[in-house]
């Protein structure tokens, strides 16, 4: 297997970052760390910048202010990276996806090519947990 | 002197004091309208006097005008004084409260960007939540918005 | 004095939200803040506007994920106001029950939040370990971790099963006698009293001026709870306290907190005895014309919603403050003076909740213009301070036995 294949194949680091969440995946992602479901024993763990991360996990519909600043997030992180929406709101805006909101500038993909997709509200960290499997078995 | 009594009690005071109009939706709420000029002034007697709070304000596109709401609970006695008060569409402005309520500041830099009311004193009157370079004119909350909006945003 | 501005955000890993404020510093101490909100501004109340009130609950509980359900609580009563709708008792008591399991799940993530921010990461670990029980039994009840969607105009949408009255009562004592060991760990240890008391103070002239909600104003001394205030729902029907302190410092705050699961704790249990049989929902079938405002204790504060409602089955306006809206101006009043190391833990101390706020930190030296701190660099600054201390003191991290 190519060496790209084999770097990503575990201990993936993750950069989080929320673009107009309500919160609710951001505390499900945090639990992930808690003894309950503890991804650190995979490797798995949330970096404090987007230069060190593998996988960019980004949560919530994306308003007008901070579209730029996810784009500049993105163009900062090393390549190749994973991206992934999580929620409802990452995958397609959900609620807020009416004509009606005047902040919108979502959903996810309109800003930053994305890789995985896991619905959910909030998705539960089972099924956070298999996505990423899935999604690294695909690689 | 029991709840209901000290509640009169003020009730009959800021009468005598401003010019308003009660009205009496339950036994906890109560809306006091008055003038623009006048309702500042209310708020403050209020807030200072009766040991009030400043809940927020909301502001209400309604055809009198836009109509501004300062929700103040009394917390000691169960009760809300709601002042109303409706300025003109045309020229929409009133007296800030934000320079002596710290309280007020961020309420009414909402209000200003989502309604367009210019708040007469307010120390800081910039943009609080939408982006820096947001279309002037253009107020989200306003009823002519969604017909201003098509193909400025 | 040179001064030194730090711009900070608008990420910052573990506070998960983007906000972003600026310190201006001179050497290591903040002379002045300025706060930027907005990234998180979803429109909220436009889209409330266009939805009739059935639909308007799930976009409301959508607007915070911890404090899910204390909007959906205040919309309704403010719909149930407005439209002049009765709502049967034993719907009032579910209310409640999931008001207060949602408390205490909110301030035991703080706790742990507040911990991390120390460098107590096993406080962080062991806070939010025992939130999974809770988070099990609001599964069972309700059939989601989050956002239970339990609430509507006119009642509640389910019932709590009796059988399941067993089961919570013996998850909630095993979170008593968790939550009881953390406080006393916290209570007593010697490094975490030099580290938050005295941090952060908001005197109590000033939380009245800044209009603070919530636990932020009950530690410094101001005597408000809507729950005690302005009764609603069951909380006029069983016996609780309100947790007051006098200093207006960080640790006050955190003592509020860990004191408040306790009440909570009991205000649950009476509710499950006192439990009324009936109806859970009135079926409102006409809405009538007129205003409504709906408030509620969220663990941050009070949580304020004012509907207007003109008859038809779509509200005319709909208004929502969160409390944080309130509290996060009030670090303008606490960060001054303070050190820098220090801020990252004020901050935290309020519990600001930014996607309620609607709603990015930059510390600024104002000679050298290009000082760049992330909030990690802040936490780091904080992990230090907790490290000197207890190499002043002698003292090793607190022991959280058995737990």
């Amino acid at each position: 297997m190519s060496l790209l294949k084999w770097c990503f194949k575990k201990s993936l680091w993750v950069f989080h970052f929320a673009a107009s969440p309500c919160n609710n995946c951001d505390i499900e992602i945090l639990d992930l760390l808690t003894p309950r479901w503890d991804i650190e024993r995979f490797g798995m763990k949330l970096v404090g910048s987007p230069r060190h991360a593998d996988v960019l996990l980004l949560t919530g519909s994306i308003n007008k202010k901070i579209a730029p600043k996810v784009k500049e997030v993105y163009e900062q992180t090393a390549k190749p990276c994973i991206v992934a929406a999580l929620g409802s709101c990452g995958c397609s805006m959900g609620i807020f996806d009416t004509e009606v909101n005047y902040n919108r500038a979502g959903p996810a993909d309109n800003v930053i090519p994305i890789d995985i997709y896991i619905p959910g509200c909030p998705p539960k960290p089972e099924a956070m947990i298999m996505a990423l499997v899935k999604a690294i078995n695909k690689l | 002197m029991n709840r209901e009594e000290k509640i009169e009690k003020y009730l009959k005071e800021l009468n005598e004091k401003y010019k308003i109009e009660i009205y009496k939706k339950n036994e906890r709420k109560y809306y006091l309208t008055t003038s623009k000029d006048t309702a500042p002034d209310l708020v403050r007697f209020i807030f200072r006097n009766y040991n009030a709070r400043l809940s927020i304000m909301t502001a209400i596109d309604t055809e009198k005008g836009i109509e501004i709401i300062y929700h103040l609970p009394l917390d000691c006695l169960n009760a809300f004084f709601n002042v109303r008060t409706f300025v003109d569409k045309k020229k929409p402005e009133i007296e800030s409260v934000g320079k002596d309520i710290n309280g007020a500041n961020w309420i009414e830099r909402e209000i200003n960007e989502l309604f367009g009311v210019n708040f007469i004193g307010h120390p800081n009157l910039k943009h609080l939540l939408l982006r820096e370079d947001w279309q002037e004119g253009l107020y989200p909350l306003r009823k002519d918005f969604d017909l201003l909006k098509k193909g400025k945003i | 004095m040179k001064t030194t501005k730090i711009p900070i955000g608008p990420y910052h890993p573990l506070l998960e939200e983007p906000e972003c404020f600026t310190l201006y510093v001179e050497g290591e101490k903040v002379i002045d803040v300025e706060l930027s909100v907005g990234w998180n501004h979803r429109a909220i109340e436009k889209i409330t506007a266009s939805k009739n009130y059935d639909q308007g609950v799930f976009v409301v509980e959508r607007i915070c994920g911890i404090c899910s359900t204390s909007h959906p609580f205040a919309y309704v009563q403010a719909a149930e106001e407005a439209g002049n709708v009765k709502v049967p008792q034993r719907a009032h008591f579910i209310r409640t029950i999931i008001g207060e399991l949602e408390r205490i799940h909110s301030h035991l993530l703080w706790v742990g939040l507040a911990g991390h921010f120390i460098g107590y990461n096993t406080v962080f670990m062991w806070g939010w370990k025992w939130r999974e029980p809770l988070l099990e039994l609001l599964e069972m009840i309700t059939g989601n971790r989050n956002h239970y969607a339990m609430f509507k105009v006119g009642g509640v949408r389910r019932d709590i099963d009796v059988a399941l009255f067993n089961e919570m009562n013996k998850r909630l004592d095993v979170i008593w006698q968790k939550t009881d060991m953390i406080t006393k760990a916290v209570l007593d240890d010697p490094v975490l009293h030099a580290r938050l008391k005295g941090i952060g103070v908001l005197s109590k002239e000033d939380a009245l001026n800044y209009c603070v909600v919530g636990p932020t104003a009950r530690a410094s001394g101001v005597f408000q709870d809507i729950r005690y205030c302005h009764p609603y729902a069951a909380y006029n029907q069983v016996e609780w306290k309100v947790i007051v302190q006098n200093e207006g410092d960080v640790f006050a705050k955190a003592v509020v907190r860990l004191l408040e699961i306790f009440e909570s704790i009991k205000i649950i249990k009476e509710c499950l005895k006192k439990m009324p049989e009936g109806e859970i929902d009135s079926r409102p079938e006409k809405m009538e014309k007129g205003d409504g405002i709906g408030v509620h204790e969220a663990p941050r504060g009070e949580v304020f919603h004012f509907i207007r409602s003109n008859g038809d089955n779509v509200p005319e306006r709909v208004k929502i403050r969160a409390p944080s809206f309130m509290n996060i101006p009030s670090f303008k009043a606490t960060c001054m003076g303070e050190y820098i190391s220090d801020v990252a833990l004020i901050t935290a101390a309020v519990d600001p909740c930014y996607c309620c706020t609607e709603r990015m930190i930059k510390v600024i030296d104002k000679e050298k213009n290009n000082g760049e701190l992330t909030f990690n660099d802040l936490i780091k600054l904080s992990h230090n301070k907790t490290r000197k201390i207890m190499e002043e003191t002698g003292k090793e991290f607190i022991k959280l036995e058995n737990i």
